[in-house]
């Protein structure tokens, strides 16, 4: 038996947050498809699913059961290995992004304190970055091994679409690392605590439209969904996964949007940082300081989740609005307009903090 | 604001002649743009003048000594010397290419900035004053090169040249940067200064030490074409456009025996003895295969190739000989060397036209008889290669093996000069065949004033060297006293 | 000797790092070899982070896996019958044998080698907690000529990439 006194703090620190950040990535990976079902249902005057459980609260129980045990397929002649291992990869990546999000300064739970992150890496942000680069590999595996064009050409199109997004997006987050002065994501939460980046005129509201939209490419959704245009390519790099495989690279892409979606909160509007009405400039008048206060009341894990959450709904309302992209187009519009803007952002960025004005 | 911008240009002083030519290579790139086709050659000249000015900083900067940049880069003489020796290598160059590319019809701009990029890499390989600074300056000379061999894109050699040179070349790169990291992991630090004073008291006998010696003589062995590490030389040389591969066997060869030198005579000097050991094995070793080898070639590229393998044996030599005279003599020799060589394949552009290679040792047959001029030049770069007085090549040669003399090495020096003798063998068949036998069907020669003009500085070096070679001979002992 | 929790990492870190290199070098597959690749770079970001280089174990992901070996699949799956595994990894036996041999005396001689060295060490000095700022004042001061050259190389590289592929020259 380990001495308790060693392994406590661990459980503390490490195990806790552990759990229930798997818990509540499952459990949203879950409730963002029904959330989605639901939302682009109300948009087209729909009501969605609504015959398993209350309004259809049950449907993702209900799908993931059929996943489970629906017949796992591998094609004749498919490369058996490759085949499994692409799902998995394209996962543990989304997972592994994951472990370096902090959801707010730590809690004190009956005079434990408990940090609201797994791991709060100085490189937090480049960690993540990495993450979402390396699920490339993930999709181009998969495209190859189901030996079929459309997926071969699916996973062609991500890939390509994926390293010209990449490159955008990093120099829009490095745009936010120059103005925060770290790569720890705590750290750049709490250098908004005057003035979130997306208010830092000029460049913060352009590298938040950057941020978004690279992020948007980066996971493959409309309108950049043409890895897995059903009108040309079936269903892109997964055509040939069914059952539980199937359902893995589904949860990818929700978590790839989660990530997506936490990071522009925690760059771009202030993370857990409560939303204050009126600038503190105003002056301490009684009403407004009296809402703010009011605000900061509420716990920054519910103001980052109100944050993110209100991104995945963006994401679903641009399924429901937008057409998808050219696929010419889209290389056209990451490397002839968004790469040169943020070069241009960057660069504006550096200048106006050796100047001293960020 | 604006004294802070003269207090950059003000550090930026000692490396002027690089700064100058990237400038020029990226206006080139630039200016390429928006340049018609049919004035690509102006670019050339262009570039010309770049080198020029750079030339002439160098000179300027001539009494400027010092470690700059941390330490990073060196001025010296020594860097100097061999500075003006790329100048030299670019500008010809640049002057037999430009009528060649119109006819190879590969003339563009970029031709003309990677020339002046791998230029620049050369300058700060030579200049170099820290471990990193070689590795880039390398890698800069070498990229620049390979896309340069792999210029002509419809040619299947062409593309093979580019190939194999960059995979060959990418994985003595690693060899190096291995050799390089498990000196900076005994040193602890990259500074070649850092380095020798730490050689100074270190124990020598480490296999550690000697392991990285070797690695770095085998990726510096790669550059300059030594044997066992020469297997890419002559398909390089033969697919490469005929403008590059004369420049590819003056340049980078004279930019790894800077390093060579540097790095070996300087830096790791405490290690003389065993360093000397290898090298001169090498040297036997390259000038054996290289003049062995080039007897059986019937295509000029790859003779000349072969030749160049064997003239890296020579100079191999006075590296192993060592001290300040094996280190003045190299300079001496690589000089020569780059001069009679650029001369040489001038004369092989010139049978280069439409409809015809020009490339078979036999093309030549009767050049004598139709170009006289023509004939008289190549007569006197071959003669020349093979160390006949009194050209340059005699000189070259002379100083090297009394340099190995000199430094005990009697063996070595023997053995030098009789694979000179075996060398005159393939070079004077090529005069041979162009004095002695008919032309095979009339053809008239390529010639443009560009060409012209390379032809005329390199044989009046190639003369004026060989007969009064003391001033070239006193710069280079002056430049190398710096070193050692 | 006692076997504590970090060099159990250790060893699983280095195993993921030279396992999927046998693979890389044995596969008989090319394809194989390049997704072999990916656990090795993997592995090498691991031993990277266990050296608490943090910022250069990102840089190797980013970099060999987002960006080196993601283009090398490209160029493999772009290339025709590829997946004909005679065509793309023909090693006779004889050939085999002197390489492998050649490779074991290398491998012998580096152990040999690299057994009793003493390398330079930096004292006791405190290791920092963030590689990250050093690194950047590094570049900027000490390296600063060095980091101006890596630009001038870049642009080099790809003009030359752009020289070689583009399609026409009119």
């Amino acid at each position: 038996m380990p001495d308790m006194q060693i392994i406590l703090p661990y459980v503390f620190s490490l195990g806790i947050p552990a759990v229930l950040l798997v818990s509540f990535i499952m459990l949203n990976a879950m409730y963002l498809q029904l959330m989605e079902r639901k939302v682009l249902a109300w948009m087209q005057n729909r009501v969605g699913p609504m015959r398993t459980g209350p309004w259809g609260l049950l449907q993702p129980v209900a799908d993931a059961v059929k996943f489970i045990f629906k017949e796992d397929i591998i094609p004749a002649k498919a490369d058996k290995w490759v085949f499994s291992a692409a799902p998995l990869i394209l996962l543990v990546m989304a997972f592994g992004g994951f472990v370096a999000i902090p959801f707010g300064s730590s809690v004190q739970v009956f005079g434990k304190t408990i940090p609201l992150w797994v791991s709060d890496l100085n490189v937090g942000i480049l960690y993540i970055l990495s993450m979402a680069s390396v699920g490339t590999y993930g999709v181009i595996m998969a495209g190859w091994a189901s030996n079929n064009k459309y997926s071969l050409m699916g996973g062609f199109r991500s890939a390509a679409q994926m390293i010209s997004y990449e490159i955008p997006m990093a120099f829009a987050v490095l745009t936010v690392v120059l103005m925060a002065g770290s790569l720890n994501l705590s750290d750049i939460v709490n250098a908004q605590s005057k003035q979130w980046f997306i208010y830092a005129l000029p460049v913060g509201p352009v590298a938040f439209v950057l941020y978004l939209i690279s992020g948007i490419a980066e996971t493959n959704r409309v309108p950049f969904d043409l890895p897995e245009a059903e009108s040309e390519l079936v269903a892109g790099y997964f055509t040939e996964y069914s059952g539980i495989r199937f359902g893995l690279f589904f949860m990818a892409e929700y978590m790839n949007m989660l990530i997506v979606s936490l990071l522009v909160s925690i760059m771009f509007l202030g993370g857990w940082l409560p939303v204050q009405l009126f600038p503190d400039w105003l002056g301490s008048v009684g009403l407004v300081t009296g809402i703010n206060r009011l605000l900061a009341m509420i716990p920054g894990v519910i103001w980052l989740l109100l944050k993110l959450y209100g991104f995945m709904f963006f994401y679903i309302w641009l399924r429901a609005t937008l057409p998808r992209y050219r696929y010419d187009q889209l290389m056209a519009v990451s490397w002839k307009f968004l790469l040169p803007v943020s070069l241009g952002t960057l660069l504006v960025t550096a200048f106006m903090k050796q100047a001293g004005w960020l | 604001m604006l004294t802070s911008v003269q207090e950059i240009l003000k550090q930026l002083v000692p490396i002027y002649p690089e700064f100058v030519l990237i400038a020029f290579a990226l206006s080139v790139l630039v200016v390429d743009m928006f340049l018609n086709g049919r004035y690509t050659h102006l670019l050339g000249w262009y570039s010309l003048i770049g080198i020029v000015i750079a030339a002439s900083m160098t000179i300027i900067l001539g009494g400027v000594q010092g470690a700059f940049f941390s330490g990073t880069v060196l001025l010296d003489p020594f860097s100097q010397f061999f500075k003006l020796v790329f100048y030299l290598a670019c500008g010809l160059g640049i002057l037999i290419a430009m009528k060649y590319l119109d006819i190879e019809d590969i003339h563009r701009g970029e031709y003309y900035a990677l020339m002046l990029f791998a230029t620049a890499g050369m300058m700060l390989m030579a200049s170099a004053g820290d471990l990193i600074t070689i590795y880039l300056g390398l890698e800069l000379m070498a990229l620049s090169i390979y896309v340069l061999a792999g210029f002509m894109r419809k040619d299947s050699r062409s593309n093979e040249a580019g190939i194999k040179y960059l995979l060959l070349g990418a994985f003595s790169s690693g060899i190096m940067l291995y050799g390089m990291s498990l000196l900076y992991g005994l040193a602890g630090t990259t500074n070649l200064d850092g380095i020798l004073a730490f050689l100074r008291t270190a124990d020598l006998k480490n296999p550690v030490l000697f392991l990285s010696m070797v690695m770095l003589m085998v990726s510096f062995g790669f550059k300059v074409a030594a044997v066992p590490f020469h297997m890419w030389v002559p398909d390089v040389y033969e697919g490469a456009p005929t403008s590059v591969t004369a420049f590819m066997s003056a340049g980078p060869k004279v930019a790894g025996f800077a390093v060579l030198l540097r790095v070996f005579t300087h830096t790791l000097d405490p290690l003389h003895a065993d360093i000397s050991l290898l090298l001169s094995g090498l040297a036997v070793l390259t000038m054996a295969v290289g003049n062995v080898m080039a007897l059986s070639q019937t295509n000029i590229k790859r003779m000349l190739a072969y030749s160049s393998i064997a003239h890296a044996g020579y100079a191999l030599v006075g590296v192993a000989a060592g001290g300040q005279e094996g280190a003045a003599s190299v300079m001496l020799y690589v000089l020569i060397y780059a001069v009679m060589n650029m001369g040489a394949f001038g004369v092989v552009i010139m049978l280069r036209k439409a409809g015809m290679r020009g490339e078979e040792i036999s093309d030549f047959a009767g050049l004598g008889k139709t170009n006289k001029t023509a004939a008289f030049l190549m007569l006197i770069f071959l003669f020349s290669l093979t160390g006949i007085p009194p050209m340059a090549g005699f000189v070259g040669k002379f100083y090297i093996f009394k340099s190995a003399v000199q430094a005990g090495m009697i063996w070595l020096a023997i053995v030098g000069v009789l694979f000179s003798a075996i060398s005159a063998y393939f070079y004077l068949r090529v005069i041979m065949l162009m004095y002695m036998y008919d032309p095979k069907e009339e053809f008239g020669l390529v010639q443009s004033p560009a060409l012209a003009l390379a032809l005329a500085i390199s044989v009046t070096a190639v003369i004026v060297i060989g007969v009064y070679p003391t001033p070239v001979l006193e710069f280079a002992r002056a430049s190398v006293a710096g070193l050692l | 000797m006692e076997i504590g929790m970090r060099d159990i990492v250790f060893l699983c870190v280095a195993l993921l790092t030279t396992i999927p290199c046998l693979i890389v070098v044995f596969s008989r597959n090319v394809l194989y070899s390049a997704f072999a690749l990916f656990f090795t770079f993997l592995g090498t970001s691991g031993l990277y982070f266990f050296l608490d280089a943090e910022f250069l174990a990102i840089t190797q992901v980013v970099v060999y896996i987002g960006g080196v070996s993601v283009l090398l699949l490209f160029a493999i799956l772009l290339t025709k019958n590829v997946d004909e595994i005679r065509k793309t990894n023909m090693i006779s036996g004889p050939r085999m044998a002197l390489a492998g041999a050649a490779a074991l005396a290398l491998l012998g001689s580096f152990l040999y080698a690299l057994k009793g060295a003493r390398w330079a060490m930096n004292g006791n000095a405190a290791y920092p907690a963030t590689t990250i700022k050093g690194l950047g004042d590094l570049l900027l001061s000490k390296y600063l000529l060095p980091f101006e050259i890596v630009s001038i190389l870049l642009l080099a590289v790809l003009v030359g990439s752009l020289v070689i592929s583009r399609r026409s020259v009119q």
